[in-house]
């Protein structure tokens, strides 16, 4: 844990400048987003046995099960229905743009 | 009025130039053994929209439809803009035949698919391994593979994965309605046909002539890997069904 913990620490800090650099002034609110979730994550990672208290609270045998499980069905969820709209949306385009060149379809000049 | 024309060419285009213009000059001489030839030429969002100045003249025996994609959707989507054009225009066509813009299909083959589609068949496929084509090793192996995953999605059991050289009589046509934007709708039209069931299927053998500009240009290996990334959002999210 002891080299584990300032490891974390450096990831969240790259992933949090990689994200304020891409989102840039107008995003702020994802950057805290970010940073309050992260920071929330790292406390149950380096205190395992506040986790284990809270698993406790809910009848789950292990902390870990009690923090992973949730987090990744909501993560494989979140996954499916962002590739299902980008399908969806991928397909809308499609029509819109299809549309557009039928509509303005041009006969090549006669010889 | 316009001239009986028995051939709809469906013809996506991307950033293409003089070869273009070599390949719709070949069929332009072409045009008239076969009947008469109408190209629907779609520019899927050429960086440089192509221009009907640059392109050939229509004449008895040969007329070209422009039709523009506004931003590059990708090869699929192109020709389902393409197969809609062809499917609404006036006239019906004999044939209805996919082709590639960049001279990698030889318009010499074309009177091959009409000669088979005039035998019985609904749909013809051309098969680059019985012709006389130029394939390199390592494209020639990653097809082999391709044929065999084909035949287990589709159930249709060709000799050549991903030829792009393909014809359809207009009842097939109206069965391959194409969602696969990109380079996955080869693999989504057999699927289609196979679906069909009723459509008689053929191939016959085409020549390909690949270029470094071709191969440069053309498919890679990571590009199998999206294929299979966009069948299965096709297959989970309903890409294959009408």
């Amino acid at each position: 844990m002891k080299l584990f913990g300032p490891l974390l620490a450096l990831f969240i800090v790259f992933l949090l400048l990689l994200d304020y650099a891409r989102f840039g002034r107008n995003m702020r609110r994802v950057f805290w987003l970010e940073l309050i979730l992260f920071c929330a994550g790292a406390v149950f990672v380096l205190m395992p046995e506040w986790a284990q208290a809270l698993a406790n609270l809910f009848g789950v045998g292990r902390g870990v099960d009690f923090i992973v499980y949730p987090l990744l069905i909501w993560l494989v969820h979140e996954s499916i229905v962002s590739r299902y709209n980008r399908w969806e949306d991928g397909l809308q385009r499609a029509d819109l743009v299809r549309q557009l060149a039928l509509d303005n379809a041009r006969r090549a000049k006669p010889e | 009025m316009q001239p009986a024309q028995r051939v709809a060419i469906l013809m996506p285009v991307y950033n293409e130039g003089e070869r273009l213009r070599t390949t719709l000059l070949r069929l332009r001489e072409l045009a008239a053994t076969v009947g008469g030839v109408h190209v629907f030429l779609v520019d899927d969002g050429s960086r440089v929209p192509i221009s009907l100045d640059a392109l050939p003249r229509s004449t008895a025996s040969f007329d070209l439809s422009l039709l523009r994609h506004i931003v590059n959707l990708g090869q699929g989507a192109a020709l389902e803009t393409a197969r809609l054009a062809a499917l609404m225009f006036a006239a019906e066509f004999d044939a209805y035949v996919t082709m590639d813009s960049d001279g990698q299909h030889l318009p010499e083959d074309l009177p091959q698919f009409l000669a088979a589609l005039k035998s019985g068949a609904d749909v013809v496929f051309g098969n680059r391994f019985a012709g006389e084509s130029n394939t390199p090793t390592g494209r020639k192996l990653l097809l082999r593979m391709a044929r065999l995953f084909e035949r287990v999605v589709t159930g249709l059991s060709l000799s050549d994965a991903h030829n792009g050289y393909r014809a359809f009589n207009r009842t097939a046509l109206e069965h391959v309605r194409i969602k696969q934007n990109r380079m996955a709708h080869a693999t989504e039209i057999k699927q289609r046909v196979a679906h069909a069931r009723v459509l008689k299927v053929a191939e016959v053998p085409v020549s390909i002539r690949y270029s470094q500009e071709t191969l440069a240009k053309g498919q890679t290996s990571l590009g199998a890997v999206q294929i299979l990334r966009d069948l299965v959002d096709g297959f989970v999210f309903g890409g294959t069904r009408k």
